[in-house]
């Protein structure tokens, strides 16, 4: 439920309006230390990659929009400028996120994504399996969190209720969200489950690391895109596809699947401790991501495009002092 | 006179050597001591099934099927045994959905441990070939299974087994496109 707060969050929402600096990703109090210490641990392996110049960093470069060379450096950079804050599964949306009081102007203010209609998962896809020990991200109850990209979900709620939202943090601290391009990530225990590692020798096996980073890349590109490419929404998987029926597609050519696929190919030849097993393993992560990339519009015959990752901001905000 | 008739016949000799070499090579024909059988297994009928090559008698060397060895044998039973396939997968919300599937990832532990086999035992790689052909062209599989069966391939063209390159007319185009890109 929304709840009202006046002065502590007008003043961070004030504050948050002024140009967007960018600033090391940090990890809120309320995530379990060991998942702390493994996502802290995942950010130092990725400073110490040496990407070599060739065409697979170009590639990653180029769809990534990043200027100058594929290192360490300017691929940190990106993710901080897209990611601020990391939060945990346990941190409740419904009770963190706060309204400012106020009137807020949003840029292409009636320009949203296109909704696709929801295509029906198909009937034969067969009933669950006896599920083996471990063989299912799925506990007996609900389906597991991984990681998710929150700050474009509230970001675009606000832009729908024409209000300017924000988020109460584990310490009680508040972010606006003035921009999808702030990024709060929302991570879960699936991110760490044993049955998802690629090495199953221990989380902090170099591949690991790079199949966890992989997954941040992918969700921090849902912090780009303005109007219609606003947060890099993914696009219902047609009929005949694996994974017909879900959201689980991008119907564009530089979208989270594909930062995801790239980053996976990048990282992998840069890995040099990484096992011919752990290759083959992330090349079958890379080959997932890419087979969810739809080469076609809705129509079938015309062919997608890359979307434009300029990001929106709030043009502007001014507070209500009639209280 | 002479010299027209022994010119045509060294023309003629000359174009029936090279039509000869230009024509499509026919199949290969397989010995019936040769055949590839399926090895009942308890998964249903659509996983791979491990190829069995029974003993060649006084086939010339190249035309033969390559000998599969106990252990490359009992390696891709248990990788067969792993495949995922698309009707099998365990999705059941969107979430699910959204990220590489366990089957997938459970897969892998499989797959790597037969490129790291192959890796060390590369002359063992004809019979793998025959297992990855199945493999790239089992519409049944995830794509990314497909694809990479199909990447395990490509960069061993010199080692195929009698049979593979047939089997992979009938890889898909999106396949081949995912496959090109690891």
């Amino acid at each position: 439920m929304l709840r009202f707060e006046k002065k502590s969050l007008v003043a961070a929402l004030v504050g948050s309006i002024l140009p967007l600096s960018v600033m090391a990703m940090s990890v809120d109090s309320g995530v379990p230390s060991d998942q702390a210490r493994i996502i802290q641990q995942d950010q130092e392996y990725l400073r110490q990659l040496n990407f070599p110049n060739d065409s697979i960093s170009a590639e990653a470069r180029y769809l990534m929009g990043i200027q100058g060379q594929l290192s360490s450096k300017s691929l940190q950079s990106w993710l901080d400028e897209r990611v601020s804050v990391v939060v945990s599964e346990g941190l409740d949306l419904r009770k963190s996120i706060l309204v400012a009081p106020g009137t807020v102007t949003y840029p292409e203010a009636k320009i949203f994504p296109d909704r696709e209609a929801r295509v029906p998962v198909p009937a034969d896809s067969g009933p669950a399996p006896t599920p083996k020990p471990g063989n299912s991200i799925r506990t007996e109850s609900h389906p597991v969190i991984v990681m998710a990209n929150m700050g474009a979900a509230v970001y675009m709620m606000g832009k729908q209720s024409e209000q300017l939202l924000g988020l109460r943090l584990s310490d009680n601290s508040t972010m606006g969200i003035v921009s999808p391009h702030h990024g709060f990530i929302q991570i879960g225990e699936g991110l760490f489950m044993e049955r998802m590692r690629v090495n199953p020798e221990s989380a902090e096996m170099p591949a690991n690391r790079i199949a966890r980073l992989a997954v941040f890349f992918h969700e921090a590109r849902h912090s780009d895109g303005h109007g219609k490419s606003l947060s890099f929404g993914h696009a219902y998987c047609p009929a005949g596809h694996a994974y017909a029926g879900y959201p689980a597609c991008d119907r564009n050519l530089n979208g989270p699947y594909t930062v995801g696929a790239k980053m996976l190919k990048a990282m992998g030849h840069a890995c040099t401790d990484c096992s011919v097993k752990d290759k083959t393993a992330l090349s079958l992560m890379q080959a997932d991501s890419m087979s969810r990339i739809l080469k076609f519009q809705k129509d079938g015959v015309t062919p997608v495009k890359m979307w434009s990752p300029k990001f929106e901001q709030i043009i502007s905000f001014k507070p209500d002092h009639k209280q | 006179m002479k010299k027209i008739i022994v010119g045509l016949l060294a023309v003629a000799a000359v174009a029936t050597f090279y039509f000869g070499y230009k024509k499509e090579p026919s199949i290969i024909p397989i010995a019936p001591e040769l055949k590839m059988e399926a090895v009942a297994t308890n998964q249903t009928k659509d996983v791979m099934p491990t190829p069995v090559i029974s003993e060649s008698h006084g086939e010339s060397k190249k035309e033969e099927s390559p000998k599969l060895s106990p252990e490359l044998g009992a390696l891709l039973e248990r990788v067969s045994k792993n495949l995922p396939e698309i009707k099998n997968l365990n999705i059941k919300s969107d979430e699910d959905a959204h990220q590489a599937p366990p089957e997938l990832m459970e897969a892998s532990k499989f797959m790597g441990e037969l490129a790291e086999y192959l890796e060390r035992r590369p002359e063992e790689f004809p019979s793998a070939s025959v297992f990855y052909a199945d493999c790239a062209s089992n519409r049944a599989l995830l794509p990314a299974v497909r694809a990479v069966c199909y990447h395990s391939l490509t960069e061993k063209k010199e080692a195929w087994a009698p049979g593979v390159k047939d089997k992979l007319a009938q890889v898909t185009p999106d396949i081949i496109e995912i496959a090109n890109d690891l």
